[in-house]
């Protein structure tokens, strides 16, 4: 393990993650200003908040399932039918679990509460408790008519800090597990500990007993019961040995209830004799916390949603079968909460990509899954082939939506009459230049990718050595051989071109690749040195790059291709049993699309969308502004160059929220991306993705060969193209 | 002059410079902590507001570098907010996915290793974070995390341990 190579790894994986000139001037004008930054509120937040407090109340009787979204949230206990949650930054709040309305509570004396560090919340028969790892101490807390009261803190000697650590209360006893040790503070003083080997989780159960998560190392692997624990004796008792697939993230028990548990975004009970079963489905997301608000409703929260699940049989609903392998509950939110009568389901699928197992059932006609998210763009002619999606055509909203999309994404979709998926990720890479730096330096901005590697090639052959202030990275702008080739046949299909790769124009080009492999020193650039490329997403609202789309052929116009992380598409099932819920699915989603997808597929688009946010923290600003530019005619001295002071950075920060968080899609947005739309190109029949899975030696070969042969490379692919397009046509 | 309050200008002059040159540092480092793009947006944020409002605290001789205070300062704040969050379970290969250029052309290598890290517990991802990444002396990381040099050792030791039996399966106490 060298120092390079970590920070290599780091800076290679977070190369996207930059300040720019822009957010540093905005550092700099919050400081000046003493302002905290401000997390976003999202137009789809706004509108969801909306639509729970119209869709919530009309549904809480019919449905005992219902979803909230509350964002920011870190830890939820039920309190007097309520539910308590704390926010770091911001404090506790309280929900209503009929409603969802939240509402904040005044914090008697907050610089007590904010002198707690990493605060968490306990209960125990409607007492409200504060632990702190830090102050090794637990203050009870009170809330009446939504003041919060701090009490006396108990004193929690040798209360270690341990991330795996779990706290409960019952019985007047506060339980502390940490590493298979239980620490027990009865709170009329004193402590004693039990070992509990393997246990990582505990709730109570009923008197004098905790239920936990016990795991142990069998022949190599690990296996996980549920147990039950006597408080007094330590002794372990199992209820139920587990699947070894379950990850138990979190238990929750009350009087009348089975044991229930947060496994692999699903609910299960498990009754007294150890019978196991699922009996609720959750969306994908970090669960924190997990109570049981009486003998049959969970309260779980994930992420930013509260979603409360009947465990009981007769409650479970309609479930609707999602695979999207990273997606989260909280990215559909707006379906989530415009339909809380269907729960939405991510299965973990082990050992396969999604493509892979939506291959096999369609072979096998399965119905498991509803909608799958892809990726393989060559898998599209397949299915409108075969009938392997349903036809969204006769959807009138889909069909309206896809008439608003852009040529390239209706030509994708589209077979005859047939409409057979919808866009979900699109983001349109694009190589940039630093246009101050090139002109500074008189440097030539490349036409074509045969300039840019002539570029490249002096750049490193030593022109880097005379500009030591600038860099580049050489191989990290979407320019490696496989994606240079998969561009390239794009361009051709776009230009009327046939699909072949061996021409004068490649042969050039890999010839010059193949230099600036052998020259490429693998320098990191410092920090302080300038980058003269980069890649970026258009439209890009930047200032100190422009986007550079080049061709090939000098001839050809560029296009601009999207490779396989840059572009999702839904698919719904056609053997599917819910295929109405789907079909809502999907409107759901059309209806909330991400305004930067948006932008880039829909024609739709033509004025600019404002933050609704906008407004209100521009009031505030120019509030501020009047005020300071009054007490200024009255001022003198110090106390004059205070309030100019304060004057100039007030309109910094007007200018500042003008430029960078007035607009969802700006009129800027819009006017640079009319250069880029009829650019966009995507292929459903480019062969060269599927022949570098096949063959990733041979397109590896030209990195590390010195006698590479360029010419039999070309004639070898376009052969290997011709039988793949041979096949698709056959 | 090191030790006395620099005028209004040069405090100025010598915070922008900071903030140009350790913004990306710190902003990395909060993402590398809490796998979670806008919590270390608004880390590194809070980290040079912060920094402005204790200036005159500053003590170059004190602090050994103005690169050590500003990461004690974000290093605290992260903790915080980890503190805050310490029970949930992030999931880090999302949390890469929603940062800008996603699709940039990473190694597996590096991606696995990158992952790896994210996955050390924070008191070894402290040390290999100030240590590899920011290249900071011993004598530094101990500074800036407030505990003994021996204890900054013993944490290298155990998080390279840790890397390499991640990556290789090859565990150097074996």
């Amino acid at each position: 393990m060298t120092d390079k190579r970590i920070e290599q790894a780091i800076d290679n994986n977070l190369f996207g993650l930059q300040v720019t000139e822009g957010e540093m001037q905005q550092i700099i004008t919050r400081a000046y200003a003493g302002e905290r930054p401000r997390r976003r509120l999202s137009l789809v937040l706004v509108t969801a908040l909306l639509i729970v407090a119209l869709a919530a109340t009309a549904l809480a009787v019919i449905y005992a399932s219902r979803v909230f979204v509350s964002e920011g949230s870190s830890d939820m206990v039920p309190h007097g039918g309520r539910l308590i949650l704390y926010k770091w930054r911001e404090g506790l709040f309280e929900v209503d679990p009929e409603t969802g309305e939240e509402t904040a509570l005044t914090l008697q004396d907050p610089a007590a509460w904010h002198a707690i560090p990493d605060p968490r919340l306990l209960t125990e028969e409607g007492q409200l408790f504060v632990l702190s790892y830090e102050k090794e101490a637990l203050f009870p807390f009170g809330i009446q008519e939504g003041i919060v009261s701090l009490g006396s803190p108990f004193p929690l000697p040798d209360l270690r800090e341990d991330y795996q650590s779990t706290a409960v209360l019952s019985d007047g006893i506060l339980a502390v597990l940490q590493k298979g040790l239980l620490r027990l503070y009865p709170l009329d003083g004193g402590m004693r500990q039990v070992e509990l080997p393997g246990v990582s989780q505990i709730i109570p159960y009923g008197e004098g007993q905790y239920a936990g998560l016990q795991k142990e190392q069998v022949q190599g692997s690990s296996k996980s019961r549920l147990v039950v624990i006597d408080r007094d004796s330590g002794e372990i008792c199992p209820l139920a040995d587990l699947d070894p697939g379950l990850r138990v993230s979190q238990l929750a028990f009350t009087p009348g209830s089975p044991l229930v548990f947060e496994a692999n975004n699903a609910l299960f009970t498990c009754d007294e004799k150890g019978y196991v079963q699922q009996v609720a489905s959750l969306v994908r997301g970090d669960v924190y916390a997990l109570y049981m608000l009486d003998e049959h409703l969970a309260a779980v929260a994930s992420d930013s949603l509260i979603l409360l699940r009947s465990i009981r049989p007769a409650g479970q609903q309609k479930r609707l079968t999602v695979l999207d392998p990273l997606g989260r509950g909280e990215d559909y939110k707006d379906f989530i909460l415009q339909h809380p009568e269907i729960e939405l389901s991510f299965p973990l699928f082990a050992g396969e990509d999604t493509e892979e197992r939506f291959i096999q059932d369609m072979e096998a006609q399965s119905r498991e899954v509803d909608i799958y998210l892809l990726r393989d763009r060559n898998l599209m002619a397949h299915i409108q082939e075969k009938g392997h999606a349903l036809n969204l055509a006769g959807d009138p909203e889909l069909s309206a939506f896809m008439k608003d999309l852009y040529p390239p994404f209706q030509a994708f979709f589209r077979q005859g009459e047939g409409q057979y998926g919808i866009p979900k990720t699109v983001f349109l890479p694009c190589l940039a230049y630093n246009q101050e730096a090139f002109g500074e330096l008189g440097f030539k901005v490349p036409a074509t990718w045969t300039d840019f590697f002539r570029f490249l090639q002096t750049w490193l052959s030593g022109l880097s050595d005379q500009h030591p202030d600038y860099t580049l990275m050489p191989f990290r702008y979407d320019n490696t051989l496989d994606l240079l080739l998969a561009k390239y046949l794009d361009e051709r299909a776009a230009n009327g071109l046939p699909p072949t790769v061996n021409t004068p124009v490649m042969q050039e080009l890999l010839t010059l690749y193949k230099t600036a492999r052998a020259l490429d020193p693998q320098k990191k650039g410092q920090p302080s040195q300038t980058h003269l490329l980069h890649l970026v997403d258009v439209p890009y609202r930047g200032a100190s790059f422009t986007a550079l789309p080049l061709s090939f052929d000098p001839g050809s116009r560029p296009v601009l291709s999207l490779p396989r992380d840059s572009f999702s598409y839904f698919v719904v099932n056609p053997y599917s049993d819910n295929q109405e819920a789907a079909l809502s699915f999907l409107r759901s989603y059309v209806d909330n699309l991400p305004s930067y997808v948006k932008i880039l597929v829909s024609q739709a688009v033509d004025a600019p969308v404002e933050n609704p946010e906008y407004e209100g923290q521009r009031q505030e600003y120019e509030s501020r502004l009047a005020g300071y530019q009054e007490q200024l005619k009255m001022a003198t001295g110090e106390e004059k160059s205070r309030l100019e002071e304060q004057v100039g950075n007030t309109r910094r920060l007007l200018s500042d929220l003008e430029f960078y968080n007035r607009w969802l899609i700006s009129p800027r947005d819009i006017a640079d991306y009319q250069q880029f739309s009829g650019m966009v190109y995507l292929s459903s029949k480019n062969p060269i993705p599927d022949l570098v899975r096949e063959h990733p030696e041979m397109f590896a070969d030209i990195d590390t060969n010195p006698d590479f042969d360029v010419e039999g490379f070309l004639t070898r692919l376009d052969e290997m193209i011709e039988t793949v397009m041979r096949e698709q046509t056959r | 002059m090191p030790g006395t309050d620099p005028s209004e200008t040069v405090k100025k002059e010598r915070f922008e410079g900071w903030v140009r040159e350790y913004s990306q540092m710190i902003l990395r480092t909060c993402f590398v902590y809490l796998a979670d793009k806008q919590a270390a947006e608004d880390i590194m944020q809070d980290t040079f507001l912060k920094a402005w409002k204790a200036m005159d605290g500053f003590k170059e001789q004190q602090a050994h570098s103005a690169k050590a205070w500003l990461m004690r300062i974000a290093i605290n704040l992260c903790r915080d907010h980890h503190r805050s969050r310490w029970f949930r379970h992030v999931d880090r290969a999302k949390a890469l996915e929603d940062l800008p250029q996603h699709y940039l052309q990473v190694e597996a290598e590096d991606r696995s290793l990158f992952l790896t890290i994210l996955a050390l517990p924070v008191k070894l991802k402290q040390v290999i974070l100030l240590y590899y990444y920011h290249r900071m002396p011993m004598q530094e990381v101990a500074a800036v995390l407030g505990i003994s040099v021996s204890t900054v050792h013993a944490r290298l030791k155990k998080a390279e341990n840790a890397l390499k039996i991640s990556l290789t399966g090859a565990d150097d106490n074996d």
